[in-house]
């Protein structure tokens, strides 16, 4: 089977156990970093990632985060954009396989559904796919956001990133878990 | 003698200056030189640590933004290399701690703020924090504080500095040394010059030059003192030379004074030789029977004499005065007894004239004072002379009375007459030699003319001063005044009676004669002498008497001099014969007479006294000087040459007469040998 495909099917199975596990990953939530919520802390690493994150030049500005559904960590975002300018902008999906226009793609693990996601769009389109399903690096994602006892920890999937045109900076591959390498396969 | 005292030479003090400006420039150099560099690298310490902290912040934006802290404490570790940064901390935006670093070495704990707890206290205070932003993007995100000790590097400068302190030291001693040694070359051409000029000034020797070397003023100095001392010695040359020729003057100027002093002796002695013929003659023929004619032609002869002797007494005064050899004694005497002297003279021509005569004295005057009675009298006799000249009729007189002020009191003597008077004309000149006020009067009253010069002479050497005032016609009046000298209060002083005094007591003749001097004016006096003694009965001496007298009429003189008094000398006629007599016969009196060929009086006489002393020849013979020497001195002198007596020539016989009587016992006399 192709690369491709078999990130395609990752994709689709995550989708598929996202609903099982959201209300999991709902309850685990509540203790994250003392003070923040687990969704605030998410979206301001969401943010972060822009600026850690090298996109192909052919992607242009505006930057645009967009979201597949509404989700605690949508309204986070959207309250600390309206916090300060950034030059990002979030934006809803109305068609969860349009995605092409984005640069940074969020797909949240409890408001999942099972919209299946075009990877080679992503690929294709140099957009940045991170969610905080578990597993979800490890089964074709480029960026994992892990629930850790004190803290969000980071699992980067180098190959598929490198795959999509972007260049993750080394202080963010440092303190990340890095998933394969990015010599072939 | 050099006035200024080095107590810095030049050399010092160039030396000093130079030394001091280059250890001032040398030690603000490595001041500034050590302490920038120093700070410097202190500077560049800090620069490098902020520029890690910079770098270690950027590093740590996504551990900062991805909280994640182990990664920030791992890449804080790296700061490990750096062994003076001691701690190292990450803030986040808000101020929390977030990731830390502490070398193992540093001690203590080191806070934001800085304060340091339990370190040692000497370093603490060296930690410098440098606190750091850490920037994402354009925001900041946290910040990053970086200890860093800086004490090795202050270390440094406090060592840097203690180097070139040291070397500096070093320095300034090696720039004296330096400069002490190389100024020699401009100091070194002052010190010649000054110890030139030392040493010329020192041994006034003006034949030394300065040598230069180098064309700088110092030259130029040497130049212009070498030319200063070039001109002095010309004038010492020249000066030299000056005195020389004054020295040669001198010599030659003295040499006349010599001269007419000699001349003045001779002539002196010339001139009264044939005089004391003349006047001895004639006062012993006027001894003789005389008929009324003989005796008139004796008498002009007399007065023609006496005038001659006066006039020539001017003359050798005037001569005297002129080579200065005029001297005027400080005697005691009596102004009473001079007046009374000068009036008795005077009474009796003036009688004969029809002129009234008087003399007044004040009586707040002392009696006793001190003078030279016999230029006292010689100036009253010539002013009353000229007064008694002049009138024809009237009144003459002398009044004596005090002037001046209590701290100089002064005796004035005014002659006033009522004779003819001086002519405007003629006033001024009248103390002037030679100058008689008109050749008339020269022809009717006589006179040399040189009177009142003489008078202002005597007056001046007496201290005192002269003056007159006259009216023509009406009369004139001569003042002098002279300076009182009251005695000294003497209970042992001799009273000095003067020759022609009035009659003393004659038990105190014989004391007192020592004292008595013989002037030329006295012999003028000779007739007018209200004379003491002997006129009352003649006297008479016995007495084996020698005369050495070279002259004959001299010889002739006093053999019959001696006669009148009933002696009879041995006359010899020189001193050689007179030791010889001397030797073989007993005498009891001398008359030496000074001037003598073969053997003069002065040496015959020292002859006589060493035999008298030795060898008991005629041991209580007595010797009686005779001269025509009339000098001030010459009594004194013979005196102490061993004579007795004096007396001048012409021999008054009244003078004879006292001496005599002083030394022998007359006959018809009951005095005691002396």
């Amino acid at each position: 089977m192709s690369f491709v495909r078999r990130i395609t099917l990752a994709l689709l199975c995550m989708c598929a156990s996202i609903a099982v596990t959201a209300p999991v990953s709902e309850a685990v939530r509540a203790d994250s970093t003392p003070g923040f919520a687990a969704h605030e802390i998410k979206a301001a690493f969401l943010l972060h990632l822009f600026q850690f994150v090298t996109w192909p030049e052919t992607k242009v500005a505006p930057v645009e985060l967009c979201f597949v559904g509404e989700s605690d960590v949508s309204r986070s975002v959207a309250a600390l954009l309206a916090k300060r300018r950034s030059g990002i902008n979030a934006r809803q999906l109305s068609d969860p396989s349009d995605f092409s226009g984005c640069s940074l793609l969020y797909i949240d693990n409890a408001s999942a559904t099972d919209n299946t996601l075009a990877l080679d769009t992503a690929l294709a389109s140099s957009v940045l796919v991170v969610s905080d399903q578990p597993g979800f690096a490890e089964q074709g994602g480029m960026v994992e956001l892990e629930r850790q006892p004190a803290r969000i920890g980071l699992i980067v999937n180098l190959p598929v990133l490198e795959a999509a045109g972007l260049k993750p900076s080394s202080k963010l591959l440092r303190l990340a878990k890095v998933l394969g390498s990015s010599a072939g396969f | 003698m050099i006035p200024v005292k080095v107590s810095r030479t030049i050399r010092q003090q160039v030396s000093q200056i130079t030394a001091g400006v280059t250890a001032l420039v040398l030690g603000v150099t490595l001041f500034v030189v050590v302490y920038i560099s120093q700070q410097n690298a202190l500077n560049q310490a800090l620069g490098q640590a902020e520029i890690i902290a910079r770098v270690i912040g950027s590093n740590v934006t996504a551990s900062i933004a991805f909280r994640d802290p182990a990664t920030a404490g791992e890449l804080l570790d790296a700061l490990a290399v750096s062994p003076e940064i001691l701690r190292a901390q990450v803030f986040l935006d808000d101020g929390t701690p977030f990731a830390d670093y502490q070398a193992e070495l540093s001690q203590g704990q080191f806070s934001k703020q800085g304060a340091s707890t339990g370190a040692s206290i000497d370093r603490s205070s060296y930690v410098k924090e440098i606190v750091t932003p850490i920037i994402l993007g354009d925001t900041e995100i946290g910040t990053i504080v970086v200890w860093l000790d800086s004490w090795p590097y202050q270390y440094q400068i406090y060592m840097g500095l203690v180097f070139a302190f040291v070397v500096w030291l070093i320095g300034a001693v090696i720039a004296y040394v330096l400069a002490q040694r190389l100024n020699e070359r401009v100091t070194r051409p002052i010190n010649d010059l000054s110890n030139l000029m030392v040493r010329v000034s020192s041994n006034e020797d003006y034949s030394s030059r300065f040598e230069h070397h180098e064309n700088n003023e110092i030259a130029l100095l040497g130049a212009s003192f070498n030319q200063m001392l070039g001109q002095i010695e010309d004038r010492e040359q020249r000066l030299q030379e000056a005195i020389r020729e004054l020295k040669k003057a001198r010599d030659d100027a003295q040499e006349a004074a010599r001269s007419k002093s000699s001349f003045l002796a001779n002539m002196s002695h010339e001139i009264r030789t044939p005089m004391n013929g003349v006047v001895g003659m004639i006062s012993l023929l006027q001894r003789t029977e005389l008929n009324d004619q003989q005796r008139l032609y004796f008498d002009t002869i007399d007065k023609s004499a006496s005038s001659l002797l006066m006039i020539i007494d001017d003359i050798l005064d005037f001569t005297k005065i002129e080579a200065g050899r005029l001297e005027v004694k400080s005697e005691l005497l009596s102004l009473q007894d001079n007046l009374n002297s000068i009036a008795a003279f005077f009474d009796e021509p003036a009688r004969n004239k029809g002129v009234e005569f008087g003399v007044t004295n004040d009586p707040n005057i002392p009696d006793k004072i001190l003078g030279d009675s016999g230029r006292l009298r010689q100036v009253l006799l010539n002013l009353l002379g000229n007064a008694m000249k002049f009138t024809e009729h009237g009144s003459v007189r002398l009044k004596v009375m005090s002037a001046g002020n209590p701290i100089a009191r002064r005796i004035r003597f005014e002659v006033s007459d009522t004779g003819i008077g001086i002519a405007p004309k003629d006033q001024q000149r009248i103390f002037s030699e030679f100058f008689q006020a008109d050749a008339t009067s020269t022809r009717q009253f006589g006179g040399t003319g040189l009177g009142l010069a003489i008078c202002r002479q005597l007056v001046t050497l007496m201290g005192g001063s002269i003056g007159f005032h006259s009216a023509l016609g009406v009369g004139s009046t001569f003042w002098f005044e002279l300076p009182m000298q009251a005695e000294i209060i003497n209970p042992f002083e001799k009273a000095v009676p003067d020759a022609t005094s009035a009659p003393t007591n004659p038990f105190l003749k014989g004391e007192a004669s020592a004292e008595v001097h013989v002037s030329s004016a006295d012999t003028n006096q000779k007739q007018a002498a209200p004379m003491a003694g002997g006129h009352q009965e003649p006297l008479r001496f016995e007495a084996q008497v020698l005369v050495a007298e070279d002259s004959e009429v001299n010889q002739f003189i006093i053999r019959e001099l001696l006669a009148t008094v009933g002696l009879k000398p041995t006359i010899v006629n020189n001193g050689q014969e007179a030791v010889e007599s001397f030797q073989s016969n007993r005498y009891d009196l001398v008359f030496m007479d000074i001037q003598m060929p073969i053997m003069d009086g002065v040496v015959a006489t020292r002859i006589l006294r060493e035999l008298q002393a030795q060898q008991g020849v005629n041991p209580r013979c007595l010797v009686v000087g005779l001269s025509a020497h009339a000098m001030s001195g010459d009594r004194e002198r013979y005196l102490q040459e061993g004579m007795d007596e004096y007396l001048t020539k012409p021999i008054a016989i009244a003078e004879l007469e006292r001496v005599l009587r002083g030394l022998l016992r007359p006959v018809n006399d009951m005095i005691l040998w002396r």
